[in-house]
Formats: structure tokens, sequence, C-alpha cells
């Protein structure tokens, strides 16, 4: 039997129109995913976070330093690790303030792991990260590690030097 | 073929057969015999002038007909165009939602580290002096931080 087949043409047995708006269809919603997702994650990380350090304060003024690791820790535990841009910095600066209030609280390996868990989720040439290096170096000091602190302090400079030439280039005329 | 034959063999019957195809439609799959054929053709030419009979001529245009292949199907351009463009596209949502993954993109927008908090990391990492005053500028970078990141994202 012939059969003229035209507007019907296969393609791996869907209909080519329909193969077509289906693409498209498809890319708009990955891209509205994208978008939205993508925004609608960090705005709620960055709500939660600030409502944790300003509760994390409150306690610190009521003398609960205990307390307020615990409310900073709880939030951190829950943040996605693979994440990138504000929401890894919004994490690393929590992880660096749970990491000075484990050393505060002299749980000083404590510190070393907390601060540890912030640079994995990725150096960058930022504050955060110097802060991390910064507060772990000092874990590494009381624990006795001078070539760990000395490191962490070397790579803490390294960045702070860097910054400080940015801001110096931005105030020139 | 002999003419004491009693029987034809199956080749002389093949070859008759291709005979009476050609002498009808004017060839024969694996051709015909020429001599034979022009023996036939000019008795045939002879009888009726080669004219050809209207139940004949039906006959060979529906077996043409029934032999033919339908013409190959022009693929539409248009939803092939369509296809491709809708592929691309999602494509292109592919790669944007590989670049956001791993794009720093709001590091960019943070506000930069103020002087204060670059001397007190330098004063912290330099020497033993307690981190207090790092806590302190951190404590204000950070709310700059999150105003800028409330304005961005809207909360």
């Amino acid at each position: 039997m012939s059969t003229r087949l035209g507007s019907k043409r296969r393609s791996c047995g869907i209909p080519r129109r329909q193969l077509g708006w289906g693409s498209l269809l498809v890319a708009a919603l990955a891209l509205l995913a994208a978008c939205a997702g993508s925004r609608d994650d960090t705005g709620s990380w960055v709500t939660s976070a600030e409502t944790a350090h300003h509760e994390a304060d409150r306690l610190l003024a009521a003398g609960d330093a205990h307390g307020a690791r615990d409310v900073l820790q709880r939030l951190e535990t829950t943040m996605p690790r693979d994440a990138n841009g504000a929401t890894r910095a919004v994490h690393a600066d929590l992880l660096y303030r749970v990491a000075e209030l484990d050393l505060r609280e002299n749980d000083v390996k404590g510190a070393v792991d907390s601060a540890t868990r912030g640079l994995e989720l990725g150096r960058s040439n930022d504050a955060f990260t110097t802060n991390l290096l910064i507060v772990r170096g000092r874990a590494h000091e009381k624990l006795g590690d001078a070539v760990a602190a000395s490191r962490d302090y070397h790579d803490a400079l390294v960045i702070t030097e860097a910054l400080l030439d940015r801001s110096l280039e931005g105030n020139s005329p | 073929m002999t003419l004491d034959d009693e029987e034809p063999t199956a080749e002389e019957l093949e070859e008759a057969e291709r005979l009476a195809r050609a002498l009808e439609r004017g060839h024969a799959p694996g051709g015909a015999p020429e001599d034979a054929l022009a023996a036939a053709a000019l008795l045939r030419f002879a009888k009726d002038g080669g004219a050809l009979e209207e139940e004949r001529g039906q006959r060979i245009l529906e077996d043409a007909l029934a032999g033919a292949r339908p013409p190959p199907a022009r693929p539409r351009l248009r939803f092939t165009l369509l296809g491709l463009l809708g592929l691309a596209a999602a494509g292109a949502a592919s790669v944007v939602l590989v670049q956001r993954g791993q794009t720093p993109e709001g590091e960019a927008s943070l506000p930069a580290p103020p002087r204060e908090l670059l001397e007190a990391q330098l004063a912290a990492a330099n020497g033993p002096s307690s981190l207090a005053a790092l806590d302190d500028e951190t404590a204000r970078y950070r709310g700059a931080v999150y105003a800028k990141l409330r304005e961005r994202y809207g909360k």
C-alpha cells in the first residue's frame, strides 16, 4: 500500500510538528526553571541566614554563646554544599561564625572542622574565605600546629593584599 | 527449439514468455531474443498495423501504475526547521543551566569589603591579636552584604 506521509512525517515515531513545538516548550520551561529556581533558592537562603544571624546576635548579647552557635549550625547543616555565588558566600560566613564560636567555647577541634567545611565549599578571593583561613589558623595555633597555622595565615594575607590592592585601585583618581 | 520436441523445455518456456511480454510491452526483463522478436513483431504488424487495443492499453496502464513506486515524500522544511530551532533552544537552555551552576554570579555582586575589615584581617593574620576587632568589622560588612542581597533577590 502506498501512502503519502506529507505533514505527518515522523521522527522516531513522533510527528515532526509535535516534535518542534515540544522542543520549544521544553526549552522555555528549562529557561524558566533556571531563572526562577535559582533566584528563589538563593533568596530563601539569604533570608534564613540573616534571621539566624539576628537570633545569634540576640543570644550572644544574652550571654548564650552555645545557643548562638547551635542556631547558626542548625541552619548551616541544611544548606546545599554545592552552591556557588551568593549562597556559597552566605554559607561560608555562617561557618566562619560557627568556627569562631567553637573557638570561643574552647572547642578547638570543632573550630578546625567548621572552618575546613567552609573552605571546602570553594575558596574565593573574598573576605569570607579570608575569615575562614584566619579562624582556622588560630585553631591550629591552639592545637600547637604552627606549620598549618602559618600556611592558613599566609593564604589569608595573599587574599587580603589582593583585596587591598583592588580597593586602592578603586580609590585612585 | 526444435520441431521434433514433444514437450518444451523450461528454458524454452521462459524464452517464450519473455518474447510474449516483449511483444506486449515492447521490452522484457532479461531481454528477448532479437531475431524472434523482430519476426513476431512483423507478423503482428501485418495483422493489425501495430494498433493498440483499448483493453490492452488499459491493462498496460494498470500494470504500470501497480508497479510504480510512490514519489518520495518531500520533507516539510518548515517543521524540520521548527524542530531544529526547538532543539537549539533546548541546548541553549542546558548551557545556561550549566553556567549558572558554575559561575559565581553572586560574588561579583557582593559589595567590596571596607578598608577597616581588610586592616582587621591583616592584623589578625599577622599577629596574636584577639578576633574581636575582626568580628566587629565582619558584622558591619555582613550587614552591607545582606542589604545588597535583599535588594538583589527581593526578599
